[in-house]
C-alpha cells in the first residue's frame, strides 16, 4: 500500500513537471545542416569573424536557425526562418551606445513597470521586413542607427511575483512593442 | 570537444596524482539526493540527503560506510542574482564507525554573474560544527562556473558542466587553524524539467599548511528535483 501512495506521488510529480515545460529549444548544428542559401547570404559578412556557431531554434510550432558570431568587438546573432530568407540582426552593445532621448523612455518605461530592475543585456536589432536581405545585413553590419531599428532588452524585473526575466523590445525611440517572460536556468544543481 | 577533453585531461592528472600517492590518499563515493521548491517567488527550500562511504582508505580499496547527512537549506532572493540561506545539517556518525555526530548550522550569501553562456558564481559561507567535544568555526570561500556543453541554452536532455574552487578556514578553541582547498568538476544532465543527474570528482587538499598534507578524492553522483 505505502509503494502504491509512492508510486502515484511520483507520476503525479512526473505530470507536473512535464506540464511545466516550455516549448523552446535550440540546438547547436553544423553548417552543412543550414537551409539552402544562408551561408551564400552571410559569407561576405563573415569573411573576419570569430567563432562562428550554427544553432536550429525550435520555438512552438516555429522553427528558425541563428548564425552567431564575434565580428569586430561586437557578438552578432543573424536569424533566418525556415526556408533560408532573413529575419533579423541582432547584435550586442550597451546603454551608452543608445540616443540619450530613447534611453530616458526606456528607463522611464521600466521604472513604470518594475519595483525593481536590472538591465541584463541590450541588443540593437535590424528587422528584415520588406527589405532584401542584403540591404538589411548591410546596414547592421554598418551599425547605422535608423528609424526601423529596435532595442531588444533581457530585463531581471520585480514584481508582484518576485524576480522573473523578460525579453522586452522596444522601437528607436524608446517607445514600448512587446515584452515576453523568459525562463532563467535554475542554480539549485550549484548553490547547495 | 577541446574542452570536454580539457576537463579529462584535469581528471586523469588529478586521479594520478593522488591514486601514486597513496599513503596519505582516502576516497570516498558519495550519492546525493535533493529536493528543492519554492515557497514563495523569493524564498524557498532545499532538502537533502546525502551517504559517503570510503572506496580507498590505508591504501586499501574497499567499500566502508562513513556516514549519512541530512541537510535543509531556506533560501531568501534579495536580487535577481543574489541570495542568502541559513542551513541546518545533521550527520550521522557514529551508527557507522566510533565518531561523533556532528550537527552543523551554516549562514550563506551566493552571488551570480552571467555575460553570456557562462553563469560565474560566488559564494560565502560561515559554519558552526558542534559535535560532542568541540565546537569548529569555518569560513568558506567557492567559485564556481557552469555552463551547456551544447550550445548556449540548457535544452532537455542535453548535458552541462559544473565546476568550483573553494578555501576553507577552521577554527577551533585550543586547536590550530586548517586551510583545505577543494576542486571540483561535474559533468550534469537536465533530464526533465527540473530534474538533473550529475556525476564528477572532486579533489581536496586538505590541511595544506601542515607538515602532513592530506589528499582527499570524492567521486560524486546526484539527482536533483527542482519543483
Amino acid at each position: 500500500m505505502k509503494y502504491k501512495f509512492f508510486f502515484i506521488a511520483l507520476c503525479l510529480l512526473h505530470l507536473y513537471s512535464f506540464g511545466q515545460t516550455k516549448n523552446e529549444k535550440e540546438y547547436k548544428i553544423s553548417s552543412s545542416e543550414l537551409p539552402k542559401g544562408i551561408e551564400t547570404q552571410l559569407s561576405p559578412f563573415t569573411e573576419d569573424a570569430k567563432r562562428v556557431r550554427y544553432y536550429q531554434e525550435i520555438d512552438g510550432d516555429k522553427k528558425s536557425y541563428e548564425a552567431k558570431f564575434k565580428k569586430g568587438r561586437l557578438r552578432y546573432s543573424v536569424e533566418f526562418d525556415e526556408s533560408g530568407s532573413l529575419e533579423d540582426v541582432e547584435f550586442i552593445i550597451k546603454e551608452t551606445d543608445i540616443p540619450s532621448e530613447s534611453w530616458s523612455n526606456i528607463v522611464q518605461y521600466l521604472k513604470q513597470n518594475f519595483s525593481k530592475f536590472t538591465v541584463k543585456k541590450i541588443q540593437q536589432q535590424y528587422p528584415a521586413k520588406d527589405k532584401s536581405s542584403k540591404r538589411t545585413l548591410t546596414e547592421a553590419f554598418q551599425n547605422l542607427i535608423l528609424p526601423y531599428i529596435n532595442y531588444e532588452l533581457i530585463v531581471s524585473g520585480k514584481r508582484s511575483k518576485g524576480f522573473e526575466q523578460f525579453e522586452i523590445l522596444f522601437n528607436s525611440e524608446g517607445q514600448f512593442v512587446s515584452m515576453r517572460k523568459s525562463i532563467r536556468s535554475k542554480y539549485d544543481h550549484v548553490l547547495y | 570537444m577541446s574542452f570536454t577533453r580539457a576537463i579529462g585531461f584535469c581528471t586523469w592528472l588529478m586521479l594520478s596524482i593522488t591514486l601514486n600517492a597513496q599513503e596519505n590518499v582516502t576516497g570516498f563515493w558519495q550519492p546525493q539526493a535533493a529536493l528543492n521548491y519554492d515557497v514563495s517567488p523569493t524564498y524557498g527550500h532545499n532538502f537533502s540527503i546525502a551517504y559517503r562511504s570510503f572506496f580507498l582508505r590505508d591504501e586499501d580499496f574497499n567499500f566502508r560506510s562513513r556516514q549519512l547527512d541530512l541537510v535543509h537549506f531556506s533560501k531568501l532572493v534579495i536580487k535577481e542574482n543574489q541570495s542568502v540561506a541559513l542551513g541546518i545539517q545533521y550527520r550521522f556518525r557514529d551508527i557507522f564507525e566510533d565518531a561523533s555526530n556532528e550537527l552543523r548550522l551554516t549562514q550563506q550569501f551566493n552571488f551570480t554573474y552571467r555575460p553570456i553562456t557562462i553563469r560565474y558564481g560566488h559564494r560565502f559561507r560561515s559554519e558552526q560544527r558542534i559535535t560532542t567535544n568541540l565546537t569548529t568555526h569555518r569560513f568558506r570561500y567557492r567559485f564556481a562556473i557552469d555552463f551547456p556543453l551544447k550550445g548556449q541554452k540548457l535544452n532537455l536532455g542535453e548535458p552541462y558542466f559544473a565546476g568550483s574552487a573553494e578555501q576553507l578556514l577552521s577554527v577551533a578553541k585550543g586547536e590550530s587553524s586548517q586551510y583545505d582547498f577543494r576542486l571540483s568538476g561535474q559533468i550534469g544532465w537536465q533530464l526533465e524539467k527540473g530534474f538533473k543527474f550529475q556525476m564528477g570528482v572532486e579533489y581536496r587538499f586538505e590541511e595544506y599548511t601542515a607538515p602532513e598534507i592530506q589528499h582527499v578524492i570524492f567521486l560524486l553522483t546526484s539527482v536533483q528535483l527542482s519543483i
